[in-house]
């Protein structure tokens, strides 16, 4: 069994401590997560404070054999951000065929030196497809593996690859300045 | 070829996550090096500029006030409260406790750092957070008798490192986590029907070891205050474990043990260094 799993098993049981620290690690992720999903501070916190909430109810019901537990809170989170679109009547259908590859790639120009603040990047990220956002947030906001990200979106992995690597030619066009 | 492609891109992802440099992906796909290094660099922004998005403090302390809100939310009987029934959560927590008092409990990496470690801050934090997501007020007592044996554990191994100044620290923690426990038990005693319960002695305890000007612990003199913190948390122990109700005393006489077995290698420890 591994620490998490250790951790895990302890929160289902009751144990606050338990549950605390697996607050503690994935506080930031979900809040990155969530930030970079809804692009502004507000909701990202109000929203943070909602999925732990919902994990903390419902963790007593949480079974490690079904579903990693990075991908379980995730889910969580993502069903959150869902609902908040819903509630904001901002319906966001996600194309997850939407793979295909930017026609214009904009040369070996360095962008390394490129100034981009978080909120910036949250600014970037959102001028991406529904898809590729979601793909984004949750590999690079909240970390998690392809196979991961595949669990919380319900979605192959081979989808999850196509949609990392078409939002970043989208990312590297746009901190580019060239899209 | 695309398809493989995506492949080879997040296999360097994941390698630049566990952290390999661009160049290192680049030289292990040299073919696709061209491709790809736009695409490396791409990442690498988005993982340093996403790192930097973090939850404000007062956002860990809204998310913690909320959760507190939640589990008082869930309805308990009157009879789940102190000093016998326990909800889930608390039981759970007792069960866990004793998996640490029998010392065969699993610790996560944070949980074994000692002071001056770079995980020692994830350890206090957690600490605070699992004593705030605790309700019953046994289970807080119990916490504090379990946090005051992590800081006896924790002093006997500074002292070994010769770390006096943490030594000190660390039993002025401990002697306040028992203080907590005690007022704990003795406010639930009285609450009990037990009446008032029995008075702890004013202690006459050394001023601090620790003055301004030299910054170092005198060690006749910690030696002198460990012993003063000793007696004073051995008799709290010992007289809340008269009050306390019959699930705890376990737990107290178990810390009562390793309190004298920490503090007597401590006191031991640093009289060998003082004579010395």
């Amino acid at each position: 069994m591994s620490i998490e799993e250790n951790i895990v098993s302890r929160a289902v049981k009751g144990d606050g401590e338990a549950f605390a620290l697996l607050y503690e690690e994935y506080l930031d992720k979900i809040y990155r997560y969530i930030y970079l999903r809804l692009g502004n501070k507000e909701g990202a916190e109000d929203l943070t404070q909602e999925v732990f909430a919902r994990a903390l109810e419902a963790i007593g019901h949480y079974k490690w054999r079904n579903l990693p537990f990075a991908s379980w809170l995730f889910r969580i989170a993502h069903n959150q951000v869902i609902d908040h679109f819903r509630k904001e009547s901002k319906i966001e259908k996600i194309d997850w065929d939407d793979n295909i590859a930017p026609s214009h790639d904009p040369g070996p120009e360095s962008i390394t030196q490129h100034k981009l603040e978080a909120k910036e990047l949250a600014e970037t990220v959102k001028k991406l497809s529904p898809a590729q956002r979601e793909v984004i947030s949750l590999r690079f906001g909240a970390e998690l593996s392809v196979a991961e990200a595949a669990e919380v979106l319900g979605k192959n992995p081979g989808t999850i690859k196509a949609l990392q690597h078409n939002a970043i030619i989208s990312l590297r066009k746009m901190m580019a300045g060239t899209d | 070829m695309a398809q493989k492609f995506e492949d080879i891109l997040n296999s360097c992802l994941e390698r630049m996550l566990q952290g390999a440099s661009i160049d290192d992906c680049l030289e292990a796909y040299p073919d696709q090096a061209i491709e790809l290094e736009p695409l490396l660099k791409t990442c690498s922004i988005l993982s340093q500029k996403s790192a930097e998005i973090r939850a404000s403090s007062e956002l860990r302390k809204r998310v913690l006030s909320h959760l507190q809100a939640v589990l008082c939310a869930k309805p308990v009987s009157a009879r789940e409260r102190f000093p016998l029934q326990h909800r889930r959560w608390a039981v759970a927590l007792a069960s866990v406790l004793v998996v640490f008092a029998a010392g065969t409990g699993i610790f996560t990496a944070s949980e074994k750092a000692m002071p001056n470690e770079l995980l020692y801050p994830a350890k206090l934090a957690s600490e605070q957070i699992g004593m705030a997501l605790t309700f019953s007020d046994l289970n807080k007592a119990k916490l504090h008798t379990q946090f005051a044996q992590r800081r006896t554990v924790e002093m006997t191994e500074m002292a070994l490192r010769g770390e006096d100044d943490a030594v000190f620290l660390l039993s002025e923690k401990a002697s306040a986590h028992i203080t907590q426990m005690k007022e704990i038990i003795e406010t639930e005693s009285t609450r009990a029907g037990k009446g008032a319960a029995t008075p702890a002695p004013a202690f006459s305890i050394p001023p601090g070891p620790a003055p301004a000007e030299s910054g170092t612990v005198d060690k006749d003199n910690l030696v002198e205050t460990l012993n003063a913190d000793y007696t004073r948390s051995l008799h709290l122990l010992q007289v809340a474990l008269e009050d306390a109700p019959e699930e705890l005393k376990p737990y107290l006489e178990r810390a009562i043990e390793n309190l004298k077995a920490d503090y007597g290698r401590t006191i031991s420890i640093m009289s060998s260094y003082s004579n010395s």
